[in-house]
């Protein structure tokens, strides 16, 4: 299984490190992942928006089957977590997924996502843990 | 398949269809053919899968299915056979939902009340296998097939058929009606 290219990767780190979102500045309407064209109002007047670290957990699932890269992580518990105005997909640790309910907070945390054996480039990422 | 291993809650091994190798043709053609193309159209839920609202309803089978459906005349009560997309045993029931076939949210309710619903008679990407590109045009030979009743497949009680293919998880569908 491939991820994502080297280059998409370094494009993607502000919003992969530090939750940068967009803000449509005539509608107010905000993206995540960024966009470069608001497709409510059609505007291109964006604002970067800075995400809340902390959010409310929309719903989860756990994959038991995994690409290569991610073997060592198996099973993965990958969630959809309302932060601020918007939801935010991620994979979520610390947490036995018996334990998870919908409704419960989350934080951010910042983490390895993958290594790329092959390039040697360790990629990182931000992930949801619940709240202590 | 309730015994086969999970591949992510609550999806089992034998609710993903399979990826697979295969090949269909059709043959277009202006002079009379077996069957007629009365309607078909394209449409895309721009909505990020993060961003979306409902995760129960597939937008762009239901607009193209509704605009299909305008170009060709018909109602869903009109489909004899729909083969839908579904790539995971979900996805199916949404597609036939999407296309009219029950109400939102009814499919499974219906088929437990002993109903009959027309989809998927060929048993669908998960028996078929899912081909990727070739799928759409295995589905298109397949209705035809139901309505002409050229084997392996039984004629159905009607002339009109549905075909619904997809890209993603509801990012693009396309819906055409075929005709005897």
């Amino acid at each position: 299984m491939e991820h994502e290219s080297v280059p998409l990767y370094w494009r993607n780190i502000p919003s992969y490190y530090r939750l940068a979102a967009r803000r449509c500045r005539k509608c107010g309407e905000v993206y995540y992942p960024p966009v470069v064209k608001c497709p409510r109002c059609g505007s291109s007047e964006l604002e970067d928006f800075q995400l809340p670290h902390e959010g409310e957990l929309v719903e989860f699932t756990v994959l038991r089957s995994v690409p290569t890269d991610y073997m060592k992580q198996k099973p993965l518990v990958i969630g959809l977590v309302k932060l601020g105005p918007v939801k935010v997909l991620g994979q979520i640790v610390d947490a036995a997924p018996e334990k998870l309910k919908a409704g419960q907070r989350m934080e951010v945390v910042f983490r390895r996502v993958v290594v790329d054996g092959k390039y040697g480039l360790v990629m990182y990422g931000y992930k949801f843990r619940p709240r202590p | 398949m309730l015994d086969s291993e999970l591949v992510s809650d609550p999806l089992r091994l034998y609710d993903v269809g399979p990826m697979a190798d295969g090949a269909a043709a059709a043959i277009l053609c202006g002079r009379k053919g077996v069957a007629k193309v009365l309607g078909m159209w394209s449409s895309a839920n721009a909505v990020p899968f993060n961003a979306r609202q409902d995760y129960d309803v597939l937008y762009s089978a239901r607009e193209a299915a509704e605009r299909a459906y305008r170009m060709a005349g018909i109602t869903p009560r009109d489909v004899a056979t729909a083969e839908v997309h579904d790539s995971y045993s979900i996805l199916g029931v949404l597609a036939a939902e999407a296309l009219g076939l029950a109400p939102r949210g009814g499919l499974l309710a219906s088929l437990r009340g002993g109903s009959e619903v027309r989809a998927n008679l060929s048993g669908g990407l998960k028996s078929r296998g899912n081909v990727m590109g070739a799928t759409g045009v295995y589905q298109a030979v397949e209705v035809v097939w139901q309505l002409v009743g050229r084997g392996p497949f039984k004629r159905v009680d009607g002339s009109i058929g549905v075909i619904h293919s997809m890209g993603g998880v509801d990012a693009t569908s396309t819906v055409v009606v075929l005709g005897l």
